[in-house]
């Protein structure tokens, strides 16, 4: 009797159990097909959809710095995203608004979204807009001016302006002491590729993120090719000062003894003379830095 | 059958004892009153302000008589003592369980079709447009109680009443913030958390997918494919609950 109630129940535990299993496999299946089917469009616009910060940090009562937390957890997916859309970035940006919003003091997010927006997401406006919201509630953080100071020197082009906001990090506590000469020099020798290339190697030391730090390496590659040609133009133009005609090819500079070697170009192309305007060109560069074309007057001819 | 068609009207008439229904008169006061109260705001802001707050209002007074009466459609009977006599009767557990869930299902029914008439009715006297996809939403709002309230009776299948609140709020929250559990799991770099994170969130119902509150109220309507499967998701973690329920509630004690 026993026994058959003791078999009984293990049958029953096993319908049981198994049942339990299948309909618990199967809905974890339909959760799969439900977020695949899920429209890309509302996937990625969760976060458009967020609602102002001033009536959301009204709504969420007194759990403001949470709520700002999840919300960051949220754009932080999006900013991380290796391949992501102008519109995501600002969906991101969007989201960043908001829980800056909701939590006026919350840093770190101020400055990472500041950063990749910037250095990202090509986004500078974006990327200005957030960091002085930042200064505005947090003046006391040196980091917020410096990075708008990169947003207007190499993305924006405005080495006045970046000079400015350079200073302003620089006489806040717990600022490096190398501020002042890096924004004296963003102003008087503007366009210099040396004062870029600092700049630079200062941001590349305050980030953390390998990502991050990978662009920065690309944009001083990109710094140091356009020093090169710089060089190099600079030595065809005393060639032809002083044999009177354009050398056939940059290795004449140094056969010629102008120069002594050319330097190698960091990027994985060649440096190329381009015989009909004597101007030098990189394979590997895509576009010359505007940031010196602008402000080039100075030095190059 | 008919058992389980009985204990379920008869717990759509109890919860109509309870006075349940009053809470049309809230959502009404929330509905009309925010609307009154934002009446001098510009038309535009004016309309989706009344859309936004009919969906947000008609999915919370569900979620709350999900939970609040759903925690108490067993536990009370055991309360009360009255389960002894029902129990005296040819109804097996499995038929109780079932019949009473089919009876709060039908009250949450009734509850929401009330409100949609109202809502409705109040945004035709807003003029504000009535797309489709609000209806897409509420019929996934509905799907969500259902789930919602299968949590609240199975755990109060096997604990008491305030934990049963509890532990219903809380997977009310987490199911609304599984999605980041995923992204999470997708950036970590560690296989152990990526495959614990991967766990919880196809353990954890993901109510997520069931709302399209922000989208309908925009009147963006999603697929009807997508609207079907995530029914089906809804239904069937509802299923897995209840058959828990039935399965616990079989080998208790009272």
């Amino acid at each position: 009797m026993k026994l058959k109630a003791g078999t009984e129940s293990v049958a029953g535990w096993l319908l049981t159990g198994s049942l339990l299993l299948v309909l618990g496999g199967a809905a974890a299946g339909t959760l799969a097909v439900v977020e695949h089917q899920r429209p890309a469009m509302v996937r990625a616009a969760e976060l458009a959809f967020l609602p102002k910060g001033e009536y959301l940090r009204v709504a969420v009562l007194g759990y403001r710095q949470i709520a700002a937390d999840l919300i960051w957890l949220k754009a932080v997916q999006h900013f991380g995203e290796r391949k992501q859309t102008t519109e995501g970035y600002l969906w991101a940006y969007h989201a960043v608004d908001v829980l800056t919003d909701v939590d006026p003091k919350f840093t770190s997010a101020y400055q990472a979204a500041g950063v990749v927006l910037g250095v990202w997401a090509n986004l500078p406006e974006e990327s200005i807009a957030l960091l002085t919201k930042g200064m505005r509630h947090n003046p006391d953080v040196w980091q917020l001016p410096f990075y708008v100071g990169y947003d207007y020197f190499y993305e924006l082009h405005d080495p006045v302006q970046a000079a400015k906001y350079l200073r302003i990090a620089s006489e806040l506590p717990g600022a490096p002491a190398y501020l002042p000469k890096l924004a004296a020099r963003m102003t008087v020798e503007a366009g210099d590729p040396d004062a870029a290339l600092e700049f630079l190697q200062r941001l590349y030391q305050q980030l953390q993120d390998e990502r991050l730090r990978e662009s920065l390496v690309q944009r001083m590659k990109e710094v140091i090719a356009e020093r090169d040609i710089r060089f190099l133009e600079e030595g065809v133009r005393r060639y032809k000062a002083r044999y009177g005609k354009l050398p056939a090819s940059l290795n004449d500079l140094v056969t010629k003894g102008i120069i002594q070697q050319i330097p190698e170009e960091p990027l994985g192309g060649v440096y190329e003379l381009k015989a009909s305007e004597g101007t030098v060109a990189s394979t590997g560069l895509r576009q010359r830095l505007r940031v010196h074309r602008h402000y080039t007057g100075g030095f190059s001819r | 059958m008919r058992q389980v068609v009985v204990i379920a009207l008869n717990t759509f008439r109890e919860n109509l004892r309870d006075k349940i229904l009053y809470n049309l008169l809230f959502f009404a006061v929330l509905l009309i009153g925010f609307s009154v109260l934002l009446a001098d705001l510009t038309i535009m802001e004016h309309q989706k302000i009344v859309t936004d707050m009919g969906l947000a209002a008609i999915n919370l007074v569900g979620v709350i008589i999900a939970i609040f009466v759903g925690i108490g459609l067993v536990s009370k009977e055991i309360e009360r003592r009255t389960v002894y006599t029902i129990m005296a009767r040819p109804i097996s557990r499995t038929q109780f369980i079932l019949g009473k869930y089919l009876g709060l299902m039908l009250t949450l029914f009734v509850n929401i079709l009330i409100m949609v008439v109202v809502y409705l009715a109040t945004l035709q006297v807003y003029r504000a447009p009535v797309p489709w996809a609000l209806l897409q939403a509420i019929e996934l709002i509905f799907v969500e109680l259902l789930l919602v309230t299968a949590l609240a009776l199975f755990f109060s299948t096997f604990s008491t009443s305030t934990l049963s609140a509890i532990m219903t709020l809380g997977f009310y929250v987490i199911g609304h913030l599984t999605t980041d559990l995923k992204g999470i799991a997708q950036k970590s770099h560690s296989e152990a958390v990526k495959a614990v994170m991967t766990g919880i969130y196809y353990l954890c119902p993901n109510l997520e997918m069931l709302n399209m509150k922000g989208q309908a109220a925009m009147g963006a309507s999603v697929p009807l494919s997508y609207q079907a499967w995530a029914s089906a998701y809804g239904l069937l973690y509802a299923a897995l609950l209840i058959s828990a329920a039935c399965a616990v509630f079989q080998r208790r004690d009272f």
